[in-house]
């Protein structure tokens, strides 16, 4: 009887959220609500719920909420506990926020959930700053998950976000930046250190690159 | 007895030396080429056709070279050679590389009369920065005309890259028992010696710019105790790969006399064309990697598509998920000897993890890993 009301209750609370979360580039051809109705835990069905709603109260854009749904439904594969599910979601959830702020004024939601894992792996914040200085009028995701990468790949977070800086402010195409990126783990699978392996790949797309001056304005297209 | 001129071991060598490289890639390659070929102290020059076939094989943690050649001339150039090397590492973040192999060759008037060599080599390296260190050992034994010898050589050096240049020297200690062969390249000992002690100094620089590269050897020998020897040799050879296929290689100059294999010293110049004839093939997970999960990226006009590879047994239970599929577990398909399943992903960023038999989910080989905050790691992949 009380799981019944339970799922009455998460599938009311879901639908209320659905508005927030659909409409911002949901999850690839499943209902939000159909996510959280089908969470079996009634425990972790209430803190997916609880903290969906905390986010929204929060101020956070309705697209933010796709991420953190995401983190909940990784936790529910991986048989996480409701309390590690709660206290994933909550960090996620801060660092969400703070990515908005850094990314102000309006950053997508692939800029926001990029920016959070950016964060995560040990990316300044001021770095994201510069990014959105660097490229204010376009989507810079591509440039942030470059840089998540090149630092979970253990390149120092500093040198990591001066290269891909460097390489923005020369006018470097996202696809570039990942041509740059699966060179540097070649390198590394070859034996090279990240970092040398970065130094490599970054000044020879930087020397493919016209001079900082000839590109003024080329990030704000 | 003067020593055996041998060019095919000349460009073995050059063949075998990128083993160490671990990328995920299968490559067999055929180098067909001439080369004229003088030793020192003889006034004649030898003229060979130089066919070699070398089989490559790699994943992120092992890479394994098999090269077999033969140098056809009328002369005493003639000689075939098999090499097999290869280059390991305990994981893909350490900086430590192993290396190891071994040689085995035939030289003579006719194939396989006059003798032969056998060697065998360890290297440990170790990345530092954008260069690193190693040393290592080696070993070989050389008859001809059924006198056999014995060579030892233990060597350390350094290598640095700076953009497209990269700089190395080592040092090489040699003690060889192959009088013949050094003895054709000049150098003698006094007294009752019998043992050559020898010292080699060697810088090498290469230049590799798109599809350019230039590599120029320099090598000082000199001679300790009873061995009377002071000399230096400089190498230069470049290849132009002129597309994925086709690649065209030459080289020039004076290579000392190698006694771990038994190569003579020689003024060389040679001129090969290279065919890759599977080049950079996606591999077929080795069985020693059961378990481990293999992931490439294939861009789309929107987005890519990831393939995940995954070796198992016949029976196991094989799923991916990721952000992209909201974490719901999306079963593999049994394709040849592995478990395989091809996602399209749409730009951004995205999380993925494998498991075998319901085990615990872990980052496929080759991604960036990523704590999970659930006590795991995933791995993470950007689609521009």
């Amino acid at each position: 009887m009380k799981n019944k009301n339970m799922t009455r209750y998460a599938a009311f609370v879901a639908a209320a959220l659905v508005a927030a979360i659909s409409g911002a580039g949901a999850q690839q051809g499943v209902q939000p609500e159909r996510r959280i109705t089908a969470i079996s835990d009634d425990a972790t069905r209430s803190v997916v719920i609880e903290q969906l709603t905390l986010a929204k109260e929060s101020g956070l854009p309705a697209g933010a909420m796709e991420p953190l749904m995401a983190k909940a439904m990784e936790g529910v594969a991986k048989k996480a506990t409701s309390k590690s599910i709660r206290s994933a979601m909550d960090a996620l959830q801060k660092r969400l926020r703070k990515a908005n702020d850094l990314l102000a004024p309006s950053p997508t939601v692939d800029e926001l959930s990029a920016g959070a894992d950016a964060l995560y792996v040990g990316v300044p914040e001021r770095t994201l700053k510069q990014m959105r200085q660097a490229a204010p009028r376009r989507s810079i995701a591509v440039e942030l998950g470059v840089l998540t990468e090149l630092v979970a790949r253990s390149v120092p977070p500093a040198k990591a976000s001066k290269m891909v800086l460097d390489l923005m402010a020369r006018g470097a195409t996202g696809a570039q930046l990942t041509a740059m990126n699966t060179a540097v783990q070649s390198d590394v699978a070859a034996g090279l250190t990240p970092e040398a392996a970065l130094d490599r790949h970054g000044r020879g797309i930087m020397s493919l690159l016209p001079p900082p001056s000839a590109v003024t304005g080329a990030n704000h297209r | 007895m003067t020593a055996r001129v041998s060019a095919l071991m000349l460009l073995v060598a050059i063949l075998t030396t990128d083993a160490a490289g671990a990328q995920s890639t299968r490559e067999v390659r055929l180098d067909a080429g001439a080369a004229q070929v003088q030793q020192t102290g003889r006034d004649t020059r030898d003229v060979a056709g130089i066919f070699a076939l070398s089989w490559r094989e790699s994943n992120p943690l092992i890479a394994t070279r098999l090269s077999a050649a033969i140098t056809s001339a009328g002369d005493s150039a003639s000689a075939a050679q098999l090499a097999l090397a290869a280059a390991w590492r305990a994981s893909e973040s350490s900086p430590w590389l192993t290396e190891g192999g071994v040689s085995a060759a035939a030289f003579g008037q006719t194939i396989f009369a006059r003798g032969g060599s056998f060697s065998g080599f360890i290297r440990e390296r170790r990345a530092i920065d954008a260069g690193g260190v190693w040393v290592g050992a080696a070993l070989g034994g050389t008859s001809r005309d059924n006198v056999a010898s014995h060579s030892t050589a233990f060597d350390a050096g350094g290598w640095w890259r700076i953009g497209d240049f990269e700089a190395s020297a080592s040092v090489t200690r040699l003690r060889s028992e192959d009088i013949p062969l050094l003895q054709a390249a000049e150098l003698f000992l006094s007294g009752d010696a019998t043992v050559y002690d020898l010292v080699d100094v060697a810088t090498d620089l290469h230049y590799e710019h798109g599809p350019f590269y230039i590599e120029a050897s320099e090598t000082f020998r000199n001679g300790l105790r009873a061995t009377s020897a002071n000399q230096s040799a400089l190498y230069i050879s470049a290849v132009y790969t002129f597309s994925p296929r086709y690649s065209f290689i030459i080289g020039t100059g004076w290579l000392l006399a190698d006694p771990v294999r038994g190569i003579p010293d020689a003024t060389v110049t040679s001129a090969a064309i290279r065919v890759a004839l599977v080049p950079l093939r996606a591999p077929t997970p080795a069985a020693e990697s059961r378990g481990a999960a293999f992931v490439s990226l294939s861009p789309k006009s929107s987005g890519a598509v990831l393939t995940v590879r995954v070796v198992a047994d016949d029976g196991a239970s094989v799923e991916v998920a990721g952000s992209f599929s909201a974490w719901k577990p999306v079963p593999l398909v049994r394709i040849n000897d592995a478990w395989e399943a091809e996602i399209a992903l749409p730009p951004g960023s995205h999380r993925v993890a494998v498991r075998i038999n319901g085990g615990p989910w872990q980052a496929p080989r080759g991604m960036a890993r990523v704590k999970d905050d659930y006590g795991g790691a995933a791995g993470l992949i950007v689609v521009p």
